[in-house]
């Protein structure tokens, strides 16, 4: 493939591999970090890239060797066999105005790597359960677990915001009760 | 033909925010070390088969350790 060609194609790509990066770190540094790894590696083995397959799905797959591979590095550095040190390094995102998407987002930020990765895949890319199962290089019953553990522990964390909401409603609600006397209708 | 997922009833509601928070992800501008990056691209020396890094998938998708 033409290297400027190549290039172009990279570049096109960027913003959506950033986005995958931020799905598996939640951590602006950390995709930064792991973004630059995986154009670095890819520039430098682009004659592995069969010319005419899909370059971001190739871009992906690096993108995940690069990060599993040094969260297990990390994890064997620190003795944190199960990455759960790895899994609870992550940033509070800045706010953004939606107080439910910001709490959608923490919710997210909980959940292990890997099921965050078969969220995005199959929630947002729209990829089927084989087509992930290749992209992560397990079972489709990996994927499967993954996708409805993830989805049903934000589902859970969701409806507790929303009890909170209300409670936190129902407080306030007593409060402007009781400083106007209890008139309030 | 692929398998799809089954629906639940949150389903939906999940994947429409997750579907934000990565529009949100993917509009953000790239930072300034990747910009530069870019940039540099071309000055960067191309390895040859033998030298391929670790986590680079090969012509079969196969990562090599």
């Amino acid at each position: 493939m033409n290297r400027q060609d190549a290039k172009a194609e990279l570049v096109s790509h960027m913003k959506v591999l950033r986005a995958f990066a931020m799905s598996l770190t939640r951590n602006d540094a950390a995709a930064d970090d792991l973004v630059q790894d995986t154009i670095l590696k890819a520039w430098t083995n682009l004659d592995k890239f069969q010319e005419g397959t899909n370059m971001r799905a190739w871009l992906f797959t690096i993108l995940r060797n690069t990060f599993y591979s040094s969260r297990r590095k990390a994890a064997r550095e620190v003795g944190d066999s199960t990455g759960a040190i790895t899994d609870s390094i992550s940033v509070k995102p800045d706010h953004d105005g939606h107080l439910q998407l910001a709490e959608f987002r923490a919710a997210l930020e909980q959940l292990p790597a890997e099921q965050r990765e078969v969220l995005t895949l199959i929630g947002v890319l729209q990829y089927s359960y084989e087509e992930a199962a290749e992209v992560c290089g397990v079972k489709i019953g990996t994927i499967k677990s993954r996708l409805n553990r993830g989805r049903e522990a934000l589902a859970i964390k969701m409806q507790l915001n929303v009890h909170e909401t209300m409670e936190l409603t129902d407080a306030a609600t007593h409060a402007v009760v009781a400083a106007s006397g209890g008139t309030a209708a | 033909m692929a398998q799809m997922p089954k629906s639940q009833p949150w389903d939906s509601l999940i994947d429409e925010n997750l579907k934000k928070v990565f529009e949100e992800d993917a509009n953000a501008d790239l930072p300034p070390q990747l910009m530069d990056l870019l940039d540099r691209l071309d000055k960067i020396h191309v390895a040859t088969q033998e030298a391929s890094g670790p986590d680079t998938p090969t012509d079969d998708g196969e990562v090599e350790e």
